[in-house]
């Protein structure tokens, strides 16, 4: 089996690899400013100045949609980071000590599961505004519970067994047994989840700015352009398509790594 | 199905048996799953009579186990090639249609495995699982086959079997579920029952049940059993020739007494050695003048269960008021079965649980542990340098390169080379984990060992190995053990002085030699006659 | 039924514990309801008549007592911006959301079982691999984009619906179903991927099991041991899931109203949110989350009831 060439491993690394390629290209140089209006090419189609066309401003979409893969980009790392980071620590905390504070924290990250991860970004958005940083926070805020929950069932798992027995008896103190012993081999479990994470804000993200209550112009994001997409749907079917697949590319990219990840 | 009632008609039949029910030559298993074809079975033979009870020995690895599920046809077809001939009644099973072997197995060919906890659908109720192979065989009404259930139940010797039935697996312990097991065989009173490892993961008295209940099962039906086990002794026990394998290869077959007592083959021999006996004359050593390295006074201990949200919570004791005391240079064995509380006593003992009442005094040093599974007992993600490294880094006194040279001299005490620094734990043996995972707590220098099973999840050959470690070590570094043990024969070769546990308490201690001729307390008797040992075999010192 | 009574005990507190984050949320947002009402224009004296009017002056805890117990008996408060109350605005939108998560539901339960059990039997076949491939696409689909694009097939090539033309129930309920099955596509779509994946990745692990081999051994052929054995072991993770897909076809619905232009739920949240329209908005989660709550409990329920060992842990 081993031998066996990893195929959702390479696939997906291509196709992620791909799309973010295009980001970091887009970071130094891109073909048009994706702001700068042109009336003449209005709803242009592909040619070879402007390879996905134009939109009803005639900005360029090729070069509109580097600029919003980025900003999805970014907001979706920047919700992994948080709802990663604080997912692991109440998870790690609660798993590994249990006790009244992880039956506490439970009830609280049960009830804040109850809310659907949009559902509460939409909370906070409504308290927040909107914009790219309140996405973020809100986003990241809706993602601890899951993380949280995964990490804390793992902790529950790892905590019983003899190396962490043998590790607190050889002298380690908790944190030291929690993150110097435990972690690491949670991480089977962590990068895949870490990975599905990446992939579930992505599709917030579009999906808030698609509300109209996500990122706001002049920041460019995939979900705006879509929203503005579907209104000339009849007229220029091909413009919804491509900030459209490049979500998908990217997500399917992602959720291939992290199957091939689990198969290693 | 075979004809309903056939009981009891076979009385006369044993050891006449003209033609063999089942006749295996040679057999080759071959794996092809992997990129380089694996023969783990070569050219196996076997001849098994009506009534007979055939023993295959051999330690993991040796292909026992894939020979038994080769003729339960229960290997892939797709994964594993077979050559050979394995023949039922005259009927050919490696070249049968898979429906013509569906047509035999639970029928006229049933086994049982060694994970009880484990074998049995966790989801469906006793009484269905039994039925099965009558639903599948049988053109029975549900009356019927309710009544061949509770049968079958009580055959296998469960209490209350009208309860059983309408019970689930986890409602039962781990010796009742393999009784379960044993009875979802027999139900349609197959002609061979396979049996494997059937007795390893349970408690020495219900070991010994067990395998009485297969004798009884042999006598009265004329079940012809094949019995594959790791344990020597039982082989001995149950049955009248046996097969030993290594490696894939039958090293040697033949009656079990002849084998026994006169074995051909070095192997054989090697295996037959490292069962550790009763039969060395042990001095009598007198540890009170040495120092106190462990006091335990009237330790107490108790599990507090919940009964609903808000309901009262009723207290489970688990330890009644241990007493003992270590001296330096001590082997203290301490023998009891699973849910005594001896695993409880050495979380105590280690710190690791704090809810006691009594006291624990340590001599300064500590108290460090070896655990009974060498695969869960070490982190898997770090390298045995690091691990041994570690309680070094904690204590925070040594340079790096005075560490290096600790866990280097440590390595080469318990018998490993300096290479193995390198390794993960995953590219070790278990014996070879096992040294390490002495080596670990021994790098903190205690005066204190507390070992639980070190060497019960090992093969012979590699426990006699361990055993001769511990002793070693014990001698060089003046270490006090305790030793917790469920296997009587080991315990007397190492242990200087034996507790005998029982739900929560001691109920009987003093040397081993004393306790074994001459025991007061009833379990200590049943312990003993689990274990085969007779008191008249014991040499007095 | 002992079970049956903690787990209501444990949802009512879940629920209270829920609707008082939403309070406080809602209590502590920068921005004064009364002020934002009167517009900037109002003299302080106003302001707090209409926060006197609005009970806003009373401490926190009284407030949410009050609030939670008008709630409970129906009284969801007044919009600000519609001026009716917020009951009245939502009652005629739950059955289209309520009918648009219930068809998805359907469609996943219906297409990802038969799909999941046909993969897990021809394992490794061409089929197997092309529903791999075409689920992992699916999979990485967004609700509104595969709403587009249903869109764009259907309705814009194909012509079986006509985009944007929304049937109310009152006109036609069968106008109005045909209409719904686009968007219930859409928001079933990517879950019923996910089911199928999780499905064949459960029965396959299931497969490897010791009880499984102790079927065989019976004389089991492969559907008996698929069917009778291995299916109900496989159900438990499922049985959870699926639970949890109820809490993203609420989300789903809000994104995918907005998509075909149905005026449910969804479309009044967002309303709402941009008007900030305090009252409407808490009454919206506040119920969806009870939905959901409760939904989940019963997927509690069922999962306890297929898998023993849960309740003899709750009875001991």
């Amino acid at each position: 089996m081993k031998k066996k060439k990893n195929l959702n491993l390479i696939i997906g690394g291509i196709l992620a690899g791909a799309v973010l390629l295009l980001i970091i290209v887009g970071i130094f140089w891109l073909p048009y400013d994706p702001d700068a209006m042109n009336i003449d090419l209005k709803h242009a189609g592909s040619s070879w100045a402007h390879p996905f066309g134009c939109d009803n401003y005639g900005r360029d979409i090729f070069s509109r949609v580097m600029v919003g893969a980025r900003t999805t980009l970014f907001v979706a790392l920047g919700t992994v980071g948080i709802g990663a980071g604080a997912g692991i620590l109440i998870g790690a905390f609660t798993g590994y000590f249990g006790g009244w504070f992880d039956e506490v924290m439970m009830r609280v990250i049960d009830a804040l599961f109850a809310f659907p991860s949009i559902l509460m970004a939409l909370v906070v958005i409504s308290l927040l505004g909107s914009g790219k940083y309140q996405v973020i926070i809100a986003l990241g805020i809706a993602f601890v519970p899951s993380f949280a929950r995964v990490v804390r069932s793992e902790y529950l798992k790892q905590r019983e067994m003899d190396y962490v027995k043998n590790a607190r008896i050889i002298g380690c103190g908790h944190l030291r047994t929690m993150f110097v012993h435990i972690l690491p081999n949670i991480l089977p479990v962590l990068i895949p989840t870490v990975m599905i994470g990446f992939n579930n804000a992505v599709l917030a993200e579009a999906g808030m700015s698609y509300l109209g209550i996500g990122v706001q112009p002049p920041d460019a994001s995939l979900g705006r352009m879509l929203s503005e997409a579907q209104t000339f749907l009849f007229s220029q079917p091909l413009y919804a398509l491509y900030p459209g697949l490049t979500i998908v590319i990217l997500v399917l990219g992602f959720s291939l790594v992290a199957d091939g990840w689990k198969e290693r | 199905m075979s004809e309903l009632v056939r009981m009891g008609a076979n009385d006369a039949g044993i050891g006449v048996s003209a033609s063999p029910v089942l006749e295996v030559k040679d057999l080759n298993i071959e794996f092809l799953d992997h990129s380089m074809p694996e023969t783990v079975v070569y050219d196996f033979d076997l001849s098994l009579g009506e009534g007979d009870i055939v023993g295959i020995v051999g330690e993991s690895g040796s292909g026992k186990t894939m020979s038994a599920l080769a003729i339960c046809g229960l290997l892939s077809r797709k994964d594993m090639k077979k050559r050979g001939e394995i023949l039922f009644q005259g009927k050919e099973l490696l070249t049968c249609s898979r429906a013509q072997m569906r047509e035999l197995q639970g029928d006229d060919i049933a086994i049982i495995f060694q994970e009880p906890m484990t074998s049995l659908n966790p989801v469906q109720k006793i009484g269905w699982q039994v039925e099965e192979a009558l639903r599948i065989h049988t053109e029975m009404t549900a009356r019927e086959r309710y009544e061949r259930a509770i049968w079958a139940l009580t055959e296998a010797e469960l209490p209350n079997p009208e309860k059983v039935y309408g019970q689930y697996p986890h409602e039962l312990s781990g010796g009742m579920r393999q009784r379960v097991m044993i009875a979802a065989a027999i139900v349609c009173r197959p002609k061979i029952l396979v049996a494997d490892e059937p007795t390893t993961a349970l408690d020495v008295t219900i070991q010994a049940e067990i395998i009485e209940l297969l004798r009884k099962l042999n006598k009265e039906y004329g079940t012809a059993i094949l019995f594959i086990s790791h344990d020597l002794s039982l082989v001995r026990k149950l049955c009248k020739q046996v097969i030993v394998m290594q490696d894939g290869y039958v090293v040697e077959q033949g009656l079990t007494e002849d084998i026994f007592s006169h074995p051909c083959k070095e192997y054989t021999r090697k295996l037959i050695a490292a069962i550790p006996n009763c039969d060395e004359v042990k001095e009598e050593k007198d540890f009170s003048g040495g120092e106190i390295v462990l006091e335990v006074r009237d330790v107490r201990a108790s599990y507090f269960t919940a009964r609903g949200v808000f309901g009262k919570k009723t207290e489970q004791q688990v330890l009644k008021g241990i007493d003992f005391t270590l001296h330096e240079g001590e082997v203290l064995g301490l023998v009891g079965e699973s849910g005594c509380g001896k695993s409880t006593l050495a979380k105590v003992i280690l710190g690791l649980n704090k809810q006691y009442s009594g006291q624990v005094c340590c001599a300064e040093g500590g108290v460090q542990m070896v655990f009974q599974d060498p695969f869960s007992s070490l982190n898997p993600m770090k390298t045995i340098g690091w691990l041994l490294e570690e309680p070094l880094k904690i204590k925070g006194k040594f340079t790096k390169e005075e560490r290096r040279d600790k866990v280097l001299r440590m390595l080469k005490r318990v018998g490993l080379e300096p290479e193995m620094a390198e390794r993960f734990p995953d590219q070790l043996s278990g014996g070879q984990r096992q040294r390490v995972a002495i080596g670990l707590a021994l790098m903190s220098e205690p005066k204190v060992l507390v070992a639980d099973e070190p060497v019960s999840a090992l093969d012979v050959t590699i426990q006699a190995q361990i055993l001769e470690l511990l002793q070693r070590l014990k001698e060089e570094m003046g270490l006090a053990i305790l030793f917790i043990s469920h296997d009587l024969r080991v315990v007397y070769q190492l242990c200087d002085n034996v507790l005998i546990m029982e739900q929560g308490e001691i109920v009987e201690r003093g040397t081993p030699a004393k306790l074994y001729t001459d025991h007061k307390h009833p379990y200590t008797g049943k312990l003993l006659e689990a274990a085969g040992i007779d008191p008249a075999m014991i040499p007095r010192g | 039924m002992k079970y049956v009574g903690k787990k209501i005990v444990t949802m009512c507190i879940t629920l209270l514990l829920v609707s008082f984050l939403v309070f406080l949320c809602f209590s502590v947002i920068p921005g004064d309801p009364a002020l934002s009402k009167l517009g900037t224009e109002a003299t302080p004296e106003m302001v707090e008549a209409l926060r006197k009017e609005m009970g806003l002056d009373r401490p926190f805890f009284v407030r949410y007592g009050d609030w939670l117990w008008s709630f409970v008996k129906g009284d969801m408060g007044k919009s600000y911006s519609y001026e009716i109350p917020v009951s009245e605005l939502l009652v005629d939108k739950v059955p289209i959301t309520v009918t648009m998560s219930v068809m998805s539901m359907l469609m996943i339960i219906g297409l990802a079982m038969p799909i999941g059990l046909y993969t897990t039997k021809h394992e490794g076949s061409i089929i197997d691999r092309i529903i791999y491939a075409l689920n992992q696409v699916i999979m990485a689909i967004p609700a509104f984009f595969s709403g587009i694009l249903i869109t764009l097939l259907f309705g814009i090539i194909l012509k079986l619906f006509m985009p944007g033309g929304y049937v109310s129930y009152t006109t036609s309920v069968a106008g109005f179903l045909g209409y719904m099955i686009f968007p219930s596509i859409a928001i079933a779509l990517p879950k019923v991927a996910m089911t199928v994946k999780l499905l064949r990745s459960g029965l396959l692990g299931e497969k490897n099991k010791d009880y499984v081999r102790t079927a065989y051994s019976r004389g089991n052929n492969t559907t008996n041991v698929l069917y009778k054995h291995i299916l109900k072991n496989a159900m438990l993770p499922i049985i959870t899931f699926l639970g949890m897909t109820f809490t993203d076809i609420i989300a789903g619905s809000i994104v995918v109203e907005q998509v075909f232009g149905i005026p449910g739920i969804g479309r009044i949240l967002l309303t709402s949110i941009s008007n900030r329209d305090y009252p409407v908005v808490m009454a919206i989660i506040v119920c969806l989350a009870g939905a959901v709550i409760i939904i989940n409990g019963l997927v509690d329920l069922v999962y306890q009831w297929v898998d023993p060992r849960i309740r003899l842990e709750e009875a001991s």
